[in-house]
């Protein structure tokens, strides 16, 4: 028996899609990093997503998800970065050891610093407790779409989309050009959970009915989907007597919201932020547990994967640091969201260095104001001629003042 | 072609299996009829999977006997069949002065049934136990276990057939006709034949029953609707929690049960239904069970929920009626040569082995048992990468590198694994057949990482997409290629 | 007539009014000039980037692919139709053309993945 493989690293980033890849190459700079990704290809979820879409903001061209993480690919070849591919964490501590299996054996890494980038899950309808049978023929969008996308797998004829998110939409089209009947997208918000570009041209262009304020009552079929029941839902959620109706179909895919992963985080005694479902952190997006930082979509879910890359560039840049023990500290701050928001990011705030805060309206508006305030002090704010829970909001907040006790971020009516 | 046999038993649940397993030791032609595509398919697989220490039965039954036997030997049976099994001990909570003389009859009930490690704590004692629970005082039940129904059955299944017993899967039995000393049975298509039939059909009992020339007997389908919550939630409930029972309710009353693997249930429900098939979950009742267990600990909530599932008890005892329904094991009175197994409900799993004894005594009446050389007790299966230390697993990936590629992240299972089930000794090739052998899409995330990938290995075992059922066949998700 | 869009040019997603006065569109709303341009097109000839796949020879996965120029926005169906028929040979690179003079618009259809899945684990010296 030989013992475990044992490496060092001065930072290690757990996730190889493009919150892990920026991040690496933020930190590669000038120190040795290692990224372990599960897959045996880079770019995380990015792979099977194969619309476009993606990079207006990072590459100012409109890229597909593969083609957007090809790019990162190639950066991440040419650089620094080592890359351990197949490979699952299986556990993370808070003296930042990993133990990390792969096909080659179990290894134990030592990290001087840890980036989690483990993206986020999907919602399932386990979690939602829908009420009837459990046949074959219901998937998550995700599911769906590797499926589809990936393995050449048709996953039935006719179908339903429950939920009104982005995947759930994109779906919807790519359904009905592979020769799925979609009979609808059932959304029991208000509105539309996805982004607009979205609903125009995953729906609108195939004329895919969205119903909103409707969600499934029930779902029949003793060994594959045969019916669903559909209701339409108060303003509270629940179902108001007498709007039951049925549709018939063999599939059912489910877009009905994104989890941040964190079981690492958690197991290593990581705060959590419910809000968000992911760590809490410092605008250096380090955790409670010092050393170990987090960013992307397993932070918190993104609208944008170029913002998810900004924000690892910046995990990266900042884990670096701590490994060469630059680092000053530097009191932190909580940031408190009042009314109007669903989420905010980061939790903390360190007094003379920059905040950039990332929210999500807790419901669609017209007419608001977002602020930053420090004590008496705006420290920034920006007028939205619209908001929606689907698009996040960005505010760069400048640097924090000394001496600032809290900051309060609300947004409000003009 | 008449297929003879000494045994035909009907029902692969656990306690089939155990019969299957235990009468495998003595030269005679054995073989198992199930109507499902795989073992455990029915109320053995739909439950709390606790191993109950024996203290709720009426002292004096069968059920008390045997669930009190079944308990002492659970661990050591757990530990022949390679099946994991905690002895988690449990509580069962009092929220009133009535509830506490309720534990007081427990207590007593526990005595004269023989079962040990009983004790009442007061509320500081219980709150010491478990911080955040809700009632006044609690009775502590250090024997009580949790284990693993799937493997357990599965497991049983396995080892009867190393040893000999046929296992006929997909087999109906639609007609039984008495011949000469036996009985002719036909299921799935074929014809068999024995000299004893074993009526272990669960739900179904009364009907094989009725059809071998039997009608005395009624099974009433109870439903049971349960939670599944994520593993966070066992920090909140580290052992089972029990109300104390309350008469009329046709079961042990909602109740948290931490599992093997560390998730929390919530349940059962105890609705009497119409039919057997009525799995479907109702959200009325899944609200109810949410607020009940609520009242139990305060700690859950609705974001812990990771899936819902729906077994189905038979019970011999009809809605409303009071009086107690003991299992019924014995040869049929009216039917010469048919053994009955009529209304094995909770304590079924703990008791499925000294029932299984029970039944090897009560076929020794009738034919002469000979112990056969080559019996082997022991099942090994495989192993289970998630109870092992990293060094442990690094060992396997040395001698077979699947071990190293994990395929299931919740539940941390392998792609080793994975084949090992797929390619499982009764030749079970679905989605639910993986699923009950190793757990895989019982996770968090129900699947969203290891079902495309098993699909993926179910490909490269030679299967086309349309091929490919979840549970039972012509059940397929899939329709082919996109293109 | 009056009608409603929401521009997806960019992440601003501006909600533009468009007003027709004849052959002209007067659109408001915008915060940059391309959501004039945007209302245009998409009121009189509406055109979408096509994103499908296409199989792999010897392969079971797919290689995804897309138009390199938007096509009619009524073609889409049709050209996924088409591709379905088509068939690809390993090795090839990101962007490579597969096909020319697809629909309307003689778009080319070139490769978005590499459509390489193997193992490549890599340390640094």
């Amino acid at each position: 028996m030989t013992g475990l493989k044992k490496l060092e690293y001065s930072v290690v980033i757990i996730g190889g899609g493009p919150a892990g890849m920026a991040a690496a190459l933020a930190a590669g700079e000038n120190c040795n990093v290692l990224m372990i990704e599960r897959n045996t290809k880079l770019g995380g979820i990015l792979n099977q997503c194969i619309h476009d879409g993606f990079g207006l903001l990072r590459f100012q061209e409109l890229l597909t998800g593969p083609e957007y993480a090809g790019r990162f690919q190639d950066f991440i070849k040419k650089s620094k970065v080592s890359v351990l591919l197949g490979a699952m964490v299986i556990k993370l501590t808070a003296k930042r050891e990993i133990i990390c299996v792969t096909r080659e054996g179990v290894i134990a890494i030592r990290a001087g610093a840890v980036i989690l980038a483990t993206g986020c899950r999907e919602r399932t309808r386990g979690a939602l407790a829908i009420p009837g049978t459990r046949p074959a023929g219901i998937y998550t969008a995700g599911v769906a779409q590797h499926l589809m996308n990936i393995q050449n797998i048709k996953i039935g004829t006719t179908a339903v989309i429950l939920g009104s998110g982005d995947i759930g939409m994109i779906m919807a089209r790519r359904l009905t050009l592979e020769g799925i009947k979609v009979l609808c997208v059932l959304e029991k918000q208000p509105y539309c959970s996805g982004l607009p570009r979205n609903r125009c041209q995953c729906l609108e262009d195939f004329g895919i009915p969205l119903h909103l304020n409707q969600t499934l009552r029930e779902i029949r079929g003793a060994k594959h989907v045969e019916q669903i029941v559909v209701a339409t839902v108060d303003r509270n959620g629940s179902f108001i007597p007498g709007t039951d109706y049925t549709l018939d179909c063999d599939t059912l895919v489910l877009s009905v919201g994104l989890i941040p992963e964190n079981e690492l985080a958690k197991d290593c005694g990581i705060e959590m932020e419910p809000g968000t479902l992911g760590c809490r952190v410092s605008s250096r997006l380090e955790t409670s547990v010092p050393g170990i930082f987090a960013c992307g979509n397993s932070l918190h879910v993104h609208d944008l994967v170029d913002y998810v890359s900004e924000e690892g560039a910046l995990a990266g840049k900042q884990a670096a640091a701590f490994a060469s023990g630059r680092r000053p500290l530097v009191k932190p701050v909580r940031i408190q969201a009042l009314g109007g928001i669903r989420g905010i990011t980061p939790q903390y705030a360190l007094c003379g260095e920059k905040l950039t805060l990332s929210l999500r309206p807790e419901a669609p508006g017209t007419n608001k104001r977002l602020r930053v305030i420090a004590g008496e002090t705006v420290l920034a704010q920006k007028f939205y001629q619209r908001t929606n829970p689907a698009e996040m909001i960005r505010i760069d907040a400048g640097v924090v003042p000394d001496g600032a006790i809290e900051i309060e971020v609300e947004l409000i009516d003009e | 072609m008449h297929k003879r046999y000494d045994i035909i038993i009907v029902g692969g649940g656990a306690v089939g299996c155990a019969i299957a397993y235990s009468l495998a030791r003595f030269d005679i032609s054995i073989a198992l009829l199930e109507r499902n595509p795989d073992v455990c398919m029915g109320t053995s697989g739909k439950n709390s999977a606790v191993v109950h220490a024996g203290f709720n039965n009426s002292p004096g039954s069968l059920m008390a006997r045997l669930c009190v036997e079944g308990n002492q030997g659970f661990e050591t049976l757990c530990r022949t069949l390679n099946v994991p099994y905690r002895k988690s001990g449990k509580l069962v909570v009092a929220f009133d002065c009535e509830d506490m003389n309720t534990l007081n009859g427990l207590m007593e009930n526990g005595r004269k049934n023989g079962c040990v490690g009983l004790e009442l704590l007061n509320t500081d004692r219980m709150k010491q136990l478990i911080a955040n629970i809700g009632g006044i005082g609690a009775m502590y039940s250090s024997n009580t276990g949790v284990f693993n129904p799937f493997l357990y059955t599965i497991h049983l299944a396995e080892s009867a057939l190393a040893n000999g017993v046929d296992f006929y899967l997909s087999h109906e039995v639609t007609r039984i006709s008495k011949e000469d000393g036996g009985f002719s049975v036909s299921s799935g298509g074929e014809d068999f034949s024995c000299n004893i039939l074993i009526n272990s059909a669960g739900l179904y009992a009364d009907q094989i029953s009725a059809m071998a020339g039997d009608e005395r007997y009624h099974i009433y389908p109870c439903r049971g609707q349960y939670f599944v919550l994520d593993k966070d939630a066992s920090q909140f409930a580290p052992i089972p929690i029990y109300p104390a029972p309350h008469k009329g309710v046709g079961g042990l009353g909602v109740h948290l049960t931490t599992t093997m693997d560390g998730n929390v249930l919530i349940g059962p429900s105890a609705e009497y239904v119409d039919s057997k098939e009525e799995y479907a979950s109702t959200p009325e009742v899944l609200d109810q069970l949410f607020n009940e267990a609520i009242q139990l600990l305060p700690s859950l909530n609705r974001g812990m929920i990771i899936g819902t599932y729906t077994g189905i008890r038979p019970k011999l005892i009809a809605k409303g009626e009071s009086n107690f329904g003991d299992f019924i094991i014995e040869e049929s009175k009216l039917v010469p040569g048919l053994i009955h197994l009529i209304g094995i409900e909770s304590p079924g799993l703990t008791a499925s082995m000294p029932i299984a004894r029970l039944i090897c005594k009560l076929v020794r009446e009738k034919i002469p048992l000979l112990e056969k050389s080559d019996y082997e007790p022991e099942y090994r299966g495989y192993p289970i990468t998630r109870y092992l230390t990293p060094e442990e697993l690094h060992c396997l990936v040395e001698t077979n590198p699947d071990y190293g590629e994990i395929v299931c992240r919740c539940e941390r299972i392998t792609k080793a694994e994975i084949l090992q089930a797929l390619d499982n000794p009764l030749g079970v090739r679905s989605i639910i057949g993986i699923k009950n052998r190793v757990r895989a899409t019982m996770g968090r995330c129900n699947g969203g990482y290891c079902f495309t990938r098993i699909v993926n290995m179910m490909q490269d075992d030679g299967l086309k997409p349309e091929d490919i059922i979840f549970r039972d066949k012509g059940d397929s998700p899939f329709k082919g290629k996109v293109k | 007539m009056m009608n409603e869009m929401i521009c997806f040019l960019c992440p601003n997603s501006c909600l533009l009014e468009t007003v027709a006065e004849g052959t002209e569109i007067k659109v408001s709303g915008n915060l940059c000039t391309k959501g004039q341009e945007f209302a245009q097109k998409e009121l009189t000839d509406p055109e979408r980037v096509l994103t499908t796949t296409v199989r792999v020879r010897n392969r079971r996965e797919l290689l995804s692919v897309r138009s390199d120029r938007p096509v009619k926005k009524a073609e889409l169906s049709e050209l996924v139709q088409k591709l379905k028929s088509f068939e690809v040979d390993l090795p090839i690179q990101i962007g490579q053309v597969l096909i020319s003079g697809m629909g309307l618009n003689k778009v080319s259809i070139i490769a978005t993945s590499d459509g390489d899945s193997k193992l490549n684990t890599k340390f640094a010296q």
